[in-house]
């Protein structure tokens, strides 16, 4: 299988991709239409690598040639959106939780096997809409059998699919560095896709952005404007798939590595310091 | 079925801001603004109970009309319900608020000509 | 009775809460008479510890922001600093801190504000909205400027909450600074959130004018300092004028610093203990690569080229040059 599976992993606060200003917030990030699920637009993360690819030759090889040769050939990799897989939730426990839920486990596995990677755990937890099932062993999010996230507070059950889960994606997310997998273990928490989809409503990140006059310290008419971001710690996953098209899948899957030993900025508001990830790819072991 | 419902939100929330007098309609517009960041910030029980116990009347009239358009019977039934309500009502409950207040938002700007920020020193 | 949702009536702040999360939306009561719930609330919210995972976290950030090719500098607060006074919140005065981790720090978009502000009011007619110098450094709104403004998140052993007070019975005080507050149990006092510290400045971008920057951030940040109540003091950072430098980097500098040092005639004889030593590094690949550089470039230098080339050790650096 010529495919790989991508992790993006948010050390700053992610503006991924721009959506509909039509609620509460002026300059919201991108959900899908369907799912309502924050994601980072494939064609975004592609430029960045593209532009981080530094031989002329191997970058029009791999990614295609610049924009105005686009006709001549496409580039030997499409990469595919990057969706949401965990998001940070504040917590009345552990300062944090990292909260996913069962759709976005089903679609993991679905990606994975795209990208030919096995020993996926195969049992999803399903919560019920007012629990959370966090793991057995290591968990600092509960109190009194409770996980309090934001205000809403949710039966905490403890179950070793969790474990299962929060094993599997720390060894990935964060490869060879056990203090950080045990964090993930630690903070690890599935809900219900209601309750997913609520605090993706109500508790990514939003910063005011405010315009003053010059000389005073007035807003300047419409000068108020809230921007939404992914928090820092946010972890979204995709696909890179190459195609033979000027070079052989290995060597894409060999420079696309490179491109990522070093942090990448993705997303927008680059100049205010948004959107330093760190990546890994996975698969073709 | 969710489009019925904000249409209706819609029409009643626009009849709603049409009777605001002159006086009242920089500090209610400018509330209409702001609780919806509010919401998110402080989570819907917490704003709707700081606007009741801080704000001005204007502002506290804001809520009487969401608790109308909810069909409940006037803000202090909006502010319990937001306090007992069960975590799967609590939720759907902010829902509707926040679906609400996207009308009164939108209204405040093209009836009663109030952006964000223009009531800076407003208090609550 | 509680404002709070019934179901969270009797939650406690414990040593693992988000400060801001406490902040937002804990609150216990709100009436406009109930200043004691308020100072409460902040006194609780300051009490909560620097979380421990918030120090591995800094440790990965540094590290990347270093890997990203970022220039640090340390800003430690002079007095105290309040930032976010304002944002929409229950308590009318919030304080901004770290959505995920809790903790207060400076927003890269205020460092970037502040440094354009102190751009345009001080450094003359050259560094005006319209002129080249100003719109290269921060952009316009059809292009990005070329310095990125990283948010300056706090050194985890340095940050403090404290809880803080405003009273407007010394009103005068915190207009222009000419009487300190004495009567903290005057009628109106309001509590708010304020922030000291050391933090970490990140900037990146071409090297002279990510120095331009820091020189502008550095005055600005002096003189008039950053978030509220700047003019009774407030938000003035001393910017410390060592860059902070990735550990692997001095290292490493210090390991060329003797292989550049050897004289020609000693490369055949020393040569190998600094291959030895390069291949036992425990650093990134560009910081492999540059000691792989130096040593392919002294083995030129003493004109053992073609001689080391036949050698299995040499054609190993030489690899790591690619």
């Amino acid at each position: 299988m010529n495919a790989r599976l991508l992790l993006v992993h948010a050390l700053s606060p992610l503006h991924a991709g721009t959506g509909q200003g039509v609620g509460v917030i002026d300059l919201p990030i991108a959900r899908e239409k369907a799912t309502g699920l924050p994601y980072l637009p494939g064609s975004s993360l592609k430029g960045v690598l593209r532009d981080t690819c530094e031989e002329s030759t191997l970058r029009t090889q791999v990614f295609g040639p610049d924009t105005n040769n686009a006709s001549e050939h496409a580039g030997s990799v499409q990469i595919s959106d990057q969706r949401l897989l965990l998001l940070p939730i504040r917590c009345l426990s552990g300062t944090f939780a990292w909260v996913t839920s069962p759709y976005i486990l089903r679609r993991l596995i679905r990606d994975a096997q795209g990208a030919g990677i096995d020993g996926l755990p195969s049992a999803i937890p399903s919560p019920a809409k007012n629990a959370g099932i966090v793991c057995e062993q290591a968990c600092q999010i509960t109190t009194n059998d409770q996980v309090v996230l934001e205000d809403l507070d949710l039966t905490s059950v403890r179950d070793h699919k969790a474990d299962a889960w929060a094993n599997w994606l720390g060894e990935r997310i964060f490869p060879d560095d056990t203090e950080w997998q045990q964090m993930l273990k630690e903070r690890f928490c599935v809900v219900h896709d209601d309750v997913l989809s609520f605090l993706l409503d109500t508790a990514t990140e939003i910063t005011a952005r405010i315009k003053l006059l010059e000389d005073s310290k007035t807003v300047k008419k419409g000068g108020l404007w809230y921007e939404e971001a992914l928090p820092t710690e946010t972890v979204l996953s995709g696909l890179v798939v190459a195609t033979p098209v000027k070079v052989d899948p290995p060597k894409v899957f060999t420079v696309i590595s490179e491109l990522i030993q070093k942090p990448l900025q993705l997303g927008g508001k680059a100049t205010v310091g948004r959107g330093l990830c760190r990546l890994q790819m996975i698969g073709g072991e | 079925m969710m489009q019925t419902r904000t249409q209706e939100y819609a029409q009643k929330i626009y009849q709603q801001v049409m009777m605001i007098p002159d006086t009242a309609r920089t500090k209610y517009g400018a509330m209409a603004h702001k609780l919806p960041v509010l919401i998110r910030t402080a989570g819907l029980a917490q704003a709707l109970a700081f606007v009741d116990s801080r704000g001005t009347d204007e502002q506290k009239l804001l809520l009487d009309h969401l608790a109308d358009v909810l069909n409940l019977e006037d803000r202090s039934a909006l502010l319990t319900q937001s306090r007992i309500a069960e975590l799967p009502e609590y939720m759907q409950l902010t829902r509707q608020v926040q679906a609400a207040l996207v009308w009164c938002k939108r209204f405040a700007q093209s009836v009663l000509g109030i952006e964000a920020g223009d009531d800076p020193d407003g208090g609550a | 009775m509680s404002t709070r949702r019934q179901a969270l009536a009797n939650c406690r702040k414990q040593a693992t809460t988000h400060a801001g999360l406490w902040l937002d939306k804990f609150i216990r009561e709100q009436s406009r008479e109930d200043i004691g719930s308020r100072r409460e609330l902040i006194e609780q919210a300051s009490s909560i510890p620097i979380p421990k995972s918030y120090a591995r976290w800094f440790e990965q950030w540094q590290q990347s922001l270093l890997d990203y090719g970022a220039v640090c500098r340390v800003a430690e607060t002079r007095g105290r600093m309040v930032l976010g006074l304002g944002q929409e919140s229950v308590l009318e005065t919030s304080v901004t801190v770290h959505h995920t981790y809790g903790v207060p720090y400076i927003p890269g978009s205020a460092l970037k504000g502040l440094a354009a502000s102190f751009t345009r009011q001080h450094l003359g007619d050259e560094w005006q909205m319209e002129s080249d110098a100003y719109q290269i450094l921060f952009g316009n709104t059809e292009t990005a400027g070329y310095v990125t403004f990283f948010d300056a998140m706090p050194q985890p052993n340095s940050v403090h909450l404290h809880p803080d007070v405003l009273t407007v019975h010394h009103r005068d005080y915190y207009r222009d600074g000419s009487e300190p507050p004495a009567d903290w149990d005057s009628p109106n006092p309001v509590p708010f959130p304020s922030a000291t510290g050391k933090f970490l400045l990140a900037l990146r971008g071409p090297e002279e004018w990510v120095e331009t920057a820091f020189t502008t951030l550095e005055h600005a940040l002096r003189i008039f300092g950053i978030g509220a109540k700047t003019s009774s003091g407030y938000g003035k950072l001393k910017v410390e004028s060592v860059i902070v430098m990735d550990p692997d980097q001095e290292k490493i500098d210090q390991l060329i610093r003797r292989v550049e040092a050897l004289r020609t005639n000693e490369v055949a004889g020393q040569i190998h203990t600094f291959y030895q030593q390069w291949k036992d590094l425990d650093v990134g690949d560009t910081q492999r690569r540059r000691v792989a550089e130096a040593i392919v470039a002294k083995v030129k230098e003493a004109k053992r080229e073609k001689l080391s080339r036949k050698k299995a050790w040499y054609q190993e650096v030489l690899a790591g040059v690619e």
